[in-house]
């Protein structure tokens, strides 16, 4: 229900809207997305074919969705990063999603999942990994905690990395510049 | 001897003459300045460490001190050890800092700061191949360190195969609580059935500490059985010594080295990662159990024939998200380069041809595989893990068909993984369902050593215990009706404001003393009276299902069960339908109930330290069965490192026997032989590689 009411207030706002400041936008989603939460899409054919058809803009953010991240997951191979977000390397991405529940009552960066995770995912031991995360830096800001679904925009990065701090290794982050509380 | 050794060489020896000048001199107080001179001395392997002859070993000695001191000397019997090992040794030096790191196995509440200099002697794969006792002395500033070896004999061979079965953290608590939910007492107050691991014959105890400490982790616990030697907590194969590096540490061979060397094929079926604590045991050797990336890759190097359980994210490239390896090897493909069938799902291990297959690794979750429980009641825990994941059944009868195609025999190692995971967790229904699980592999075993010679020598043991019992049973309804009244009397989720309130009206309430204030302790849950003890346990009403599992885990009186050690929780005493950690850490705060988990359940203070979110080991000695060849040797009460030299002699293991390579053998005169006490095989070489 929430989906889809973003999804007409968005479709409004972008009927209003003329030039508007690159980061500010708001970018309209596709008209092919689901009004209700998404499920793990993981046949490799429809995650491909979401991906051709998106035209990557260098100046407005790109939506990016968890399901579209992967282009193949297998236990021998792990996951697969498909070309749509190969291509958003350096990019203005952004992003949707929930904090996983974090180490501190303020955060500087944290962990963007796709569905609300309950765990603290440094905290527990024997947790796995949900296959849909992102590791969110904010750029000179802070953030509180909370449980509400947020967007984030920013520059997309790929490539292999462990945090100084924690030691949390990733392989793709999102620098944000901006996040809105939805 | 490089010029600055030889300055310094003839610097302490001046000073050594010097002493020695005041020692005539000053009688007294010369021999003090003589004691404090000398330098601390770590001898590795360890003092009353016990070997069979031939078993290879790492020889490491560590002279905390500036410089090596000019009299250091090591002697073997009496024999210069560089003559018994025909090699000369490594010297190397290193600084350690007293309070931290690696060296804490050693310095930890000693007292000793700052940072120290070691210099180490080291001679690797070396071995004795005669019985005795062997004493091993280091000279080294005017004084003697010396520690003794004990040797043992090889006996014959009385079993072909070994089925060793782990169950980790399975203690005696563990056991009595999987046996009461599987089989039920009937109504003569005893148990339908015993479990397979409870008929098997022998009985014995196991104590399980390692040597730096009296609490032990999965890792020194299994390498005890593995190599009949004593660790250091998280450490494997190894005798820990103070250098950083975690991979040149002194090493002693293990079960599954001195296995292959008999020509056996060996395989290990688990539900961890399989280079998880318990399974890297059987063939690894490290420091650090965590280095799992290369405790994969000495598997291949020995070539372990049959690996299967989780842990993917280890043979992955790093470059995989999801990946913990540091490079970009494919331990995958280098796998199947080197011969092994790679299996991946639950479906492909099933349509493994045995008989055209010797070499299998399967692995089926990214890390490690879920449990009984989420496996067969919550599948929607198990998706993101790895979508087809065999049980341990599966996993350990594919493994039985590949290893004992082998004349010679084979070494299977079965671990019920989870058992202790879901100790730590304090999810005891998934553990209690693991150990039911790792019991009819048991059951298995047994009936296929009957059918194939009888000469399979199966035992179970644990590595460790947890803290793990049954106090009573709790009626759920009883318990639903007072949480009803409470949420009635306070507004919902205030249950711990009703708390502190009725805290404040009691030290309203007492009397003031004119010494001291009256002690104050917030009142019970009053939900706990849902609980039976004693007469009003009952018997709970868990009934039989299939494959020995109770029919549902759902009952209107489950148990209720005593964790002695745990962080602060919130316990609802129903079964969590998602497996969740009892508290979380916020990064430098202290331990706090999971939010996620029972949220309304009945609160438990801590009484770890406020790191811990979960429960720890404990020390109790576990319980170990077993029966086939050799079995009588569990009998009774022994040091854990005794479990290797019943599993190691049952099979005839005889590492003096192996050939020798042509040019490291070296006769000792027959004197000295004499003076070893000999054995019943007369053995003229010392061989040393």
């Amino acid at each position: 229900m929430r989906r889809f009411t973003l999804l007409l207030v968005l479709m409004l706002l972008s009927a209003c809207s003329t030039t508007a400041s690159p980061i500010s936008a708001v970018t309209p989603l596709p008209a092919s997305t689901p009004t209700v939460a998404p499920t793990l899409d993981t046949s490799a054919s429809a995650v491909t074919a979401a991906s051709t058809s998106i035209k990557l803009s260098e100046t407005l953010p790109n939506f990016l969705k968890f399901s579209e991240m992967y282009s193949a997951r297998s236990v021998r191979y792990g996951l697969t990063m498909s070309d749509y977000l190969k291509a958003l390397d350096g990019k203005l991405v952004q992003m949707e999603g929930y904090m996983a529940p974090p180490l501190r009552a303020s955060l500087t960066f944290f962990v963007l999942t796709e569905y609300p995770m309950s765990l603290c995912p440094f905290c527990a031991s024997t947790a796995d990994w949900p296959d849909s995360i992102i590791l969110v830096y904010l750029e000179g800001m802070e953030v509180q905690p909370t449980v509400r679904p947020i967007r984030v925009t920013g520059k997309l990065e790929i490539g292999y990395q462990v945090d100084a701090e924690t030691g949390f290794v990733s392989m793709v982050r999102l620098h944000a510049q901006r996040y809105d509380m939805l | 001897m490089s010029v600055a050794k030889r300055v310094s060489r003839s610097v302490m020896l001046a000073c050594a003459v010097l002493m020695t000048l005041a020692l005539v001199a000053v009688p007294g107080r010369g021999a003090q300045a003589q004691a404090a001179s000398a330098p601390p001395v770590l001898i590795l392997p360890i003092d009353q460490a016990q070997f069979i002859v031939g078993q290879k070993m790492d020889v490491r000695i560590e002279v905390w001190a500036d410089a090596i001191p000019a009299d250091f000397a090591v002697k073997v019997n009496g024999q210069d050890a560089a003559t018994v090992f025909n090699s000369k040794p490594v010297s190397e030096s290193w600084k350690f800092d007293a309070t931290k790191g690696n060296a804490l196995s050693y310095t930890y509440r000693s007292g000793l700061t700052g940072t120290i200099t070691a210099q180490g002697t080291t001679w690797r794969n070396v071995s004795i191949n005669t019985p005795g006792d062997f004493k091993v002395e280091v000279m080294a500033g005017g004084k003697t360190t010396s520690v003794t070896y004990t040797v043992r004999a090889a006996q014959s061979a009385k079993a072909k195969n070994a089925i060793f079965f782990l169950g980790d953290g399975m203690a005696t608590g563990m056991r009595t609580a999987a046996r009461l939910v599987s089989r039920g007492l009937n109504k003569g107050g005893k148990y339908n059935s015993p479990l397979f691991m409870d008929t098997l014959g022998a009985f014995g105890e196991v104590s399980t500490n390692g040597y730096d400490s009296i609490m032990t982790d999965s890792a020194n616990s299994m390498s005890a059985y593995m190599t009949g030697q004593k660790g250091v907590v998280n450490s494997m194969g190894v005798y820990a010594d103070t250098s950083d590096s975690n991979d040149d540490d002194p090493k002693v061979q293990t079960m599954f080295e001195l296995a292959k060397a008999q020509g056996k094929s060996v395989g290990v079926c688990v539900t961890s990662r399989v280079t998880d604590a318990t399974p890297a045991a059987t063939w690894a050797h490290t420091r650090r159990r965590a280095d799992e990336d290369k405790i994969i890759d000495q598997a291949l190097k020995l070539g372990v024939d049959v690996i299967l359980g989780g842990g993917s994210i280890f043979f992955q490239p790093k470059s995989v998200p999801g990946s913990d390896r540091k490079d970009e090897r494919d331990l995958f493909k280098e796998f199947e380069a080197a011969g092994y069938t790679v299996v991946n799902a639950g479906k492909d291990l099933a349509a493994v041809d045995a008989s055209k297959t010797n070499k299998l690794l399967g692995i089926f979750s990214a890390s490690h595989m879920n449990v009984w429980i989420d496996r067969n009641l919550f599948p929607e825990n198990v998706k993101s893990n790895g979508p087809d994941q065999p049980g341990l059944m599966e996993m350990c009868q594919k493994a039985i068909d590949i290893l004992s195609k082998n004349s010679n025999g084979f070494v299977l190692m079965v671990e019920g993984s989870d058992i202790d995971k879901q100790e730590h967790s304090m999810s005891w229904e998934r553990a209690v369902a693991d150990a039911i699980e790792m019991d009819n592999v048991v059951g298995y075993a047994k009936e296929w050593a009957a059918k194939n010679g009888n000469n399979t020598l199966i035992s179970v043991i644990g590595d460790h215990a947890h803290a793990f019992d049954v106090y009573g049973t709790i009626d759920l309804a009883q318990f639903d009706a007072l949480a009803a009244k409470m949420n009635a009397a306070a507004t919902p989720g205030a249950t711990r404001a009703a708390t502190t309130a009725a805290t404040t009206a009691a030290t309203a309430a007492a009397p003031a003393t004119a010494t001291t204030a009256p002690r104050v302790f917030p009142t019970l849950d009053p939900r706990l009276a849902a609980i039976g003890t004693y007469q009003n346990a009952g018997i709970p009403d868990y009934k039989p299902g299939k494959n020995n599992f109770p029919e549902t885990w759902d009952v209107k009186y489950p148990l209720v069960i005593s964790w002695g050690d745990h962080p602060p929780y919130t316990d609802d005493f129903r079964m969590d339908r998602k497996p969740l950690d009892p508290a979380v850490v916020p990064s430098g705060g202290i331990a706090q109930p999971n939010p996620a988990r029972d949220p309304n359940g009945v609160f438990f203070t801590g009484n770890l330290p406020g790191d811990n979110n979960n429960a720890v080991h404990t020390l109790q000695d576990v319980p170990v069965t077993a029966m086939g060849p050799g079995s009588e040797c569990f009998n009774g009460w022994k040091d854990n490192t005794e479990v290797f030299f019943c599993v190691a002699n049952a099979l005839g293991m005889n590492p003096a026997s192996a050939p020798a390579t042509p040019a490291a053998s070296v006769v000792l005169p027959l004197v000295l032989l004499g003076a070893l006490g000999g054995s019943t095989v007369l053995r003229r070489k010392l061989i040393v590689r």
